[in-house]
């Protein structure tokens, strides 16, 4: 018996092809059995998994230019801010996938991990998930929805790989081929914007693009060594990676 | 028996609880306490059952998305792309991706009802369909006598089933069928310019090196999201100095512009003088293509485009525009030199659509690789000459003349409020809306009758706007029917029997009617078909039956067509001789309404939308309305930093905005994006859409705005004030 | 009416007098009930936090009640670890505030987590790792701890004294009271410092994040300095306040200075850590994970004066005023520099938390604010009501003050 290599799953997002049509996002709700938003919730309330943020470059008209920004967990490997806050292991970065799970039926709800996080991409439960009568016939069979009080965020569609894993198991293999795990939004993506795949596959388009010049990541400076790659050839657009993109005069975000 | 002393009770009551806490009983019940909240019984479960796969098509709009459905049990749980599906490339928009909630949708209408409205609401009564009937017969009856109309208003009338619509209403004593203005206005207008009128036209946009687009939705809506991902995906693969290059001309910083290689800020209402001035510069710089001469009112002592386009040149343009002499110039320069060229528009007026046409001839795009081209017509079955003359658009019906309107749900969405009721005849016309869900205007209808939504009937789509090929693809129910909803073909039936109409002879449902016309494809031998389900293609002659293509269709396939039409011969101003005329009075009008700003109304208000902001969407949508940033709600207001503070605005405050209609509030979003003293205000979905309550009448900033067709392009003079 | 249960020696207001005193407060605490009742049943969407203000006010509050109620241990270690005899004139007092400070804390952090039946999870499956499970063990056994050292202060109690049993109770319980002082600092010295490190741990907020020594960043140890501080300065400023409203004389003047004279030495070590810290982070740690920090001050209304404010204002200042001899010696100024202590502390933990979040880390975030909701603001203002009512109660039947006696007849 051969060990299996350890997967290091992540994503390299084409932001000169994302059109901010949004499709990701309501993918991964179909996916993940995230509710419709009550009627109170707002763009800091509500559950958005993966959530694409309008971007401008903070000249004014004429010259404003935008640029739509995928954001969602950054899978951190390194000092992963929101695992080593947890105070009962609700949080745990899993080995074989480099995944950063959540544990919502561990979670106790104090919302530490959200403060810890740099990308924002924790979401409390701050109502009980409640679907239009009748439209939980629509909800995927494969995910639990999640109780009031809670937090989650996204895990990479980590159901799909543990389906995957399955099926690769019924034909008698062990490893998964690439084409049988990718999340929901890289699939539902109109212009393939978002490439998923195991960065330690050097064969890989995940981890070729990854290592071009034009790939960056966000809050890199951090060293929590996040998996999720962006890309552009357009040169402002690398430097809403760079503090000094920030500035108190420019509230630049719509997201 | 000894008295239980008061001490003794307490020993015991104390004795209880130490005994209680080192007992088992603590422990279990904190255990029992936490395993309640992770299994609390009003967080649905999941349903479960059997997991199967189905293919079908998108039918939300003309797009016609190839559809594989995920089912658990017989319900569709999640839609995704086809891949390799040659329409829709595997892509589909976030409003298709949610599609299967609509049969679910809170709003959801299941039985006909009566509308009145209330003080700020809308209170609903539900009817028998009996009752519905007798309502209507009446009204049928005194439209009769009154020598007013019985008007049907489709929204998507290029389907097939519009075919039994149009026939039931014209069997009507005054029915008149109307369309409202769909599809491409540039492609119809280059219909008029053509000797012989044809089926629609596309754009070979793939082919092309440089593309000019007014305000058309290229990555928001327009065509199918995945051709324009496949468009965008290729030009990553070439080299910079190949690539196709996207020059966007519209006044709002859309999705569109914001996804083109250069954005053009056009003054409101002035792209048809930035299109003006290019064509003077192309005919001034004899940029144009060399057989364009020869057409024969190019440069005719009579209508002449050379002496039409003379007095717009760059310097006299600029100012209206907003843009420089210079720019225009580069701009015409770049076009020309970067061929093919071809020139596409969003919604708009047919006189500005015809500038548009103008410029693709003056390019030579027409009937070239990379420019416009024509499509071919799908083989018709009908062959009563009034049934394939034009039908009448809704601008065509006399204001005042109509006392029953019929409008389905799509036009519903589409056509603004104020437009259809200008048409009614007196107060006491009834507008009957056709409708799966009681969201925006559908609320503002006499009657509803409760109609099939997506994934519950048979339909067919036919070849998304701006398509090279014709193509049809049709999809078949999923869902059962709730009971009480109405097929519209036999509400219309229905309603033709309690008018005293004898029941049509030909033609009995609308799979009938689907069924005949895939024969005739059939017969026609042309094209080949794509099966969803294993990625093939087929071909039409390896097809053994018109049952088989019947089949293979229903079942997930798309139908396309393997060539265009042959280029036509075109005129500038087409073969009517009033066109000119037509095209000289409104350019005057143009003008003087440009930049026109009225003492009281310092603001240029424009009112936006996108593909999916009309009629219903799932309540999921939350996640791009609500929960994020992504796309504006219905009332929110987008305003430059400047202006806003110019007006002692807040961003992120409600706002209250006035035109010479009347007052609406909105919220107040600062955008550096935004042309100064310009505001953009969301005609965005109803909240209806999201909310639990449906009884709210629906505000939309359509009805502050001076809407002609169905354009959403003209600028009214406003005002804002804080809230 | 209740003339039996009072203690002897002293004198208390009428029954009407104390219930009139008392009723404001109950309505005030039964508000709050029914604003902690909303957060519960319907859920934390009563409050005005959300997925960016994880934390609000009631984090806020918790930390600054905490601080303040570290009189107690600090009280405590002083007096029977240190043998500062003097301090037996408050310790009762700080016990009984401590006690109230805690188990308020620990209420409203209940409401404040979205799942407080799963508390007890961090018992079960502690992550060693994170600041919260130190924090939560600690707060817990101290709570318990408080709570072991409130008993003997109800026993003396006048009618209870009178059952012999209890006597021997409170006897027994008395020869524990320098373990449960010594546990009591022990474990306060910890939670207060994870407290701290709660903040100076978060990686992804360079405004809150610090270097550190072994496993805890500085902020631990600044907030067991800075508790320890303002521990006594707030005894002094209770004392000073009961005094007031009660219009007796609770404790001499002498223990009143000897208080603020621990809280200013203790201060100043603080302002100088502090200081050095505020440097190290502006010049090293922040701008090392790419966080220049003059752009945290660049963002209104949070400029450099509430930087000046905290460590100036409300640190320096009130430390020298309670160094001198002859300035502690004037009540006035002795009770003002306790308060701006104690303002100090609030303002630091105000600063590490809601600062903190309104911050942006992303390049293109925006700037955020945040405004709590009445249900926030009523369910904190249950633990004032609370912390009223068992005070005024113990106030009036326990012996708080031992001094009281002698001052009051002499």
């Amino acid at each position: 018996m051969t060990a299996q290599k350890n997967s290091r799953y992540g994503m390299v997002i084409d932001l000169d092809a994302c059109t901010g049509c949004g499709a990701c996002m309501v993918a991964c709700a179909v996916e993940n059995n995230i509710p419709p938003a009550p009627e109170s919730a707002n763009e800091r309330t509500g559950i958005t998994w993966m959530r694409v943020y309008k971007v401008l470059n903070g000249k004014s008209f004429p010259d404003t230019q935008a640029v739509f920004v995928p954001m969602m967990c950054q899978q951190c490997e390194h000092h992963t801010p929101c695992i080593s806050v947890c105070p009962q292991k609700a949080v745990e970065l899993d080995e074989e996938s480099g995944i950063v799970a959540q544990i919502p039926v561990r979670c106790l709800g104090c919302r530490y991990c959200m403060t810890a996080c740099p990308y924002h991409a924790r979401y409390f439960n701050w109502w009980d998930p409640v679907w239009p009568k009748g439209m939980e016939q629509t909800l995927n069979p494969d995910v639990a929805p999640r109780m009031r009080g809670v937090v989650e965020k996204c895990n990479f569609c980590h159901g799909r790989l543990q389906a995957a894993k399955a099926k690769a198991a019924a034909e008698g293999r062990i490893e998964i081929r690439p084409e049988e795990y990718q999340p929901a939004c890289s699939d539902a993506c109109p212009t393939n914007a978002i490439v998923f795949g195991d960065l330690n596959d050097e064969q890989s388009e995940v981890s070729r693009m990854a290592h071009q010049k034009d790939s960056f990541r966000l809050l890199e400076t951090l060293g929590s060594e996040p998996k999720v790659y962006f890309q552009s050839e357009r040169p402002w657009v690398h430097h809403i990676a760079e503090q000094d993109f920030a500035s108190p005069e420019k509230e630049t975000v719509h997201g | 028996m000894d008295k239980i002393s008061r001490r003794a009770l307490l020993k015991f009551a104390g004795g209880s609880v130490v005994g209680f806490l080192f007992s088992p009983m603590p422990w279990k019940l904190l255990d029992d306490t936490a395993k309640w909240s992770q299994n609390w019984s009003w967080i649905p479960k999941p349903p479960q059952g059997a997991i199967t796969i189905k293919y079908n098509t998108c039918t939300l709009c003309q797009a016609g998305c190839g559809v594989r459905v995920r089912c658990v049990g017989d319900r569709p749980v999640a839609l995704t792309g086809v891949h390799d599906h040659p329409i829709s490339f595997g892509a589909m928009c976030p409003a298709g991706i949610v599609g299967h909630h609509l049969p679910y949708h809170p709003a959801r209408v299941t039985q006909p009802l009566k509308l009145t409205e209330h003080a700020g609401s809308v209170d609903q009564y539900p009817l028998q369909p009996d009752e519905l009937m007798n309502d209507l017969a009446k009204v049928i009856g005194e439209a009769h006598s009154s020598g007013t109309s019985v008007v049907f208003v489709d929204g998507q009338p290029n389907r097939y089933v519009s075919q039994l619509y149009r026939q039931l209403i014209d069997s009507l004593p005054n029915g008149i069928y109307a369309v409202s203005p769909h599809g491409d206005a540039v492609s119809a207008a280059l219909q008029t310019m053509s000797e012989r009128p044809s089926g629609m036209l596309g754009y070979d946009l793939e082919h092309a090196r440089t593309i000019i687009n007014f305000r058309a939705p290229l990555m928001d809506g327009w065509g199918t999201p995945g051709r324009i991902g496949q468009i965008i995906k290729q030009q990553k693969k070439v080299g910079v100095s190949e690539r196709l290059k996207i020059i966007h001309v519209e006044t709002r910083y859309s999705r569109a512009a914001a996804m083109s290689d250069e954005w053009i800020p056009v003054n409101p209402g002035a792209d048809v003088f930035f299109a003006l001035g290019l064509a003077h510069v192309i005919v001034r710089e004899k940029l144009y293509a060399s057989a364009v001469r020869k057409t024969a009112d190019f440069d005719d002592a009579g209508i002449s485009f050379v002496k039409f386009v003379r007095e717009f040149s760059p310097d006299v343009v600029a100012p209206v525009t907003g843009i420089s002499a210079d720019k225009i110039t580069r701009t015409t320069r770049e076009l020309a030199r970067h061929t093919p060229a071809v020139v596409v528009g969003g919604t708009m007026s047919d006189e500005e659509a015809m500038v548009l046409a103008q410029l693709n001839l003056l390019l030579g795009s027409v009937g070239k690789t990379g420019g416009v081209v024509a499509r071919r017509s799908l083989p018709e079955i009908m062959t009563d000459r009034r049934e394939r003359s034009a039908a009448k658009t809704i601008a065509q019906i006399p204001d005042g003349s109509v006392h029953l309107l019929i409008v389905d749900e799509s036009a519903a969405a589409a056509i603004p409020w104020q437009i259809l009721e200008k048409k009614l005849a007196s107060e006491k016309s009834v507008v009957v809306s056709i409708a799966s869900h009681l969201v925006g205007q559908t609320k503002c209808a006499n009657y509803v009758v409760p109609s099939p939504t997506y994934l519950e009937s048979l339909r067919d789509v036919h070849s998304p706007e701006g398509s090279v090929f014709a193509s049809l693809s049709v999809s078949s129910p999923l869902i059962k029917v709730p009971a009480g909803v109405i097929e519209p073909a036999s509400f219309l039936q229905k309603l033709a029997a309690a008018a005293g109409v004898p029941a049509s002879p030909s033609i009995s449902s609308p799979e009938d009617l689907l069924k005949k016309h895939v024969d005739a494809l059939y017969r026609s031998r042309r094209g080949h078909v794509f099966v969803y389900a294993n990625k093939e293609t087929v071909d039409i002659s390896k097809i053994e039956s018109s049952e088989q293509l019947w089949k293979l269709l229903v079942d997930g396939g798309v139908w396309i067509d393997t060539s265009a039409e042959p280029a036509q011969r075109l005129l500038f101003f087409g073969h009517r001789k009033e066109n000119y005329a037509r095209m000289k009075t409104f350019i005057e009008e143009r003008k003087q309404s440009a930049g026109k700003r009225t003492g009281g109304f310092p603001l240029a208000l424009m009112p936006f939308r996108a593909c999916g902001d009309v009629g219903e969407i799932s309540p999921l949508m939350t996640k791009l309305y609500q929960e994020s940033g992504l796309r504006a709600m219905s009332n929110r207001a987008m305003i430059n930093p400047g202006t806003g503070a110019m007006f002692n605005l807040i961003d992120g405050a409600p706002a209250i905005v006035s035109t010479q209609k009347g007052k609406m509030k909105v919220d107040v979003r600062f955008d550096e994006s935004v042309m100064p003293s310009v505001l953009f205000v969301s005609a965005g979905p109803d909240k209806a859409c999201f909310n639990h309550s449906t009884a709210a009448k629906e505000e939309n900033i359509l009805l502050l705005c001076e809407c002609d067709t169905d354009s959403l392009h003209c600028a009214t003079p406003a005002n804002i004030q804080k809230a | 009416m209740d003339k039996q249960y009072i203690i002897r020696g002293v004198q208390r207001s009428s029954f009407r007098k104390f219930i009139a005193w008392m009723i404001p407060w109950a309505g005030l605490l039964i508000f709050g009930v029914y604003a902690i009742y909303l957060c519960l049943a319907k859920g934390l969407n009563q409050t005005n936090m959300d997925n960016r203000f994880a934390f609000g006010v009631w984090i806020f509050l918790d930390l600054t009640v905490i601080a303040l109620g570290a009189g107690a241990f600090f009280t405590g270690f002083l007096l029977y670890i240190l043998k500062k005899k003097e301090l037996h004139a408050v310790i009762n007092s700080a016990v009984v505030i401590g006690f109230i400070c805690y188990s308020g804390a620990v209420g409203v952090l209940m409401v404040d987590v979205g799942q407080p039946l799963r508390a007890w999870f961090t018992f079960w499956h502690p992550n060693v790792h994170s600041m919260l499970t130190e924090v939560t063990f600690c707060i817990t056994c101290y709570l318990t701890v408080l709570a072991i050292e409130y008993v003997p202060v109800i026993l003396k109690n006048r009618k209870l004294r009178e059952i012999p049993s209890m006597l021997v109770f409170e006897h027994e319980l008395h020869k524990l009271v320098f373990v449960l002082a010594a546990v009591g600092t022990f474990l306060s010295f910890f939670h207060q410092g994870s407290l701290g490190g709660l903040y100076g741990v978060l990686r992804g907020r360079p405004f809150a994040f610090r270097e550190g020594i072994a496993i805890w960043p500085s902020t631990f140890f600044l907030f067991i300095l800075s508790a320890a501080a303002v521990g006594p300065s707030f005894i002094l400023l209770t004392t000073w306040l009961v005094s007031k409203i009660s219009k007796k004389r609770l404790v001499k003047k002498n223990v009143l200075m000897l208080l603020g004279k621990i809280s200013g030495a203790l201060l100043i070590v603080y302002v100088l850590l502090k200081t050095i810290d505020t440097l190290v982070w502006i010049n090293s740690t922040s701008p090392a994970v790419g966080f220049p920090a003059y752009e945290f001050y660049s963002r209104k209304p949070f400029g450099t004066w509430i930087l000046f404010t905290e460590i100036v204002v409300f640190g320096l200042l009130p430390a020298l005023v309670l160094l001198s001899g002859r300035m502690r010696a004037h009540v006035g100024l002795l009770v003002t520099a306790a308060a701006f202590a104690c303002t100090g502390v609030a303002l630091n933990r105000f600063v590490m938390t809601i600062q903190t979040l309104a911050l942006p880390t992303l390049p293109f975030d925006p700037f955020l604010s945040y405004m709590p909701s009445w249900q926030e603001v009523g369910a904190f203002l249950a633990v004032i009501a609370y912390g009223v009512l068992v005070y005024s109660l113990s106030f009036r039947y326990l012996v708080l003050f031992p001094q009281e006696r002698e001052l009051s007849n002499g």
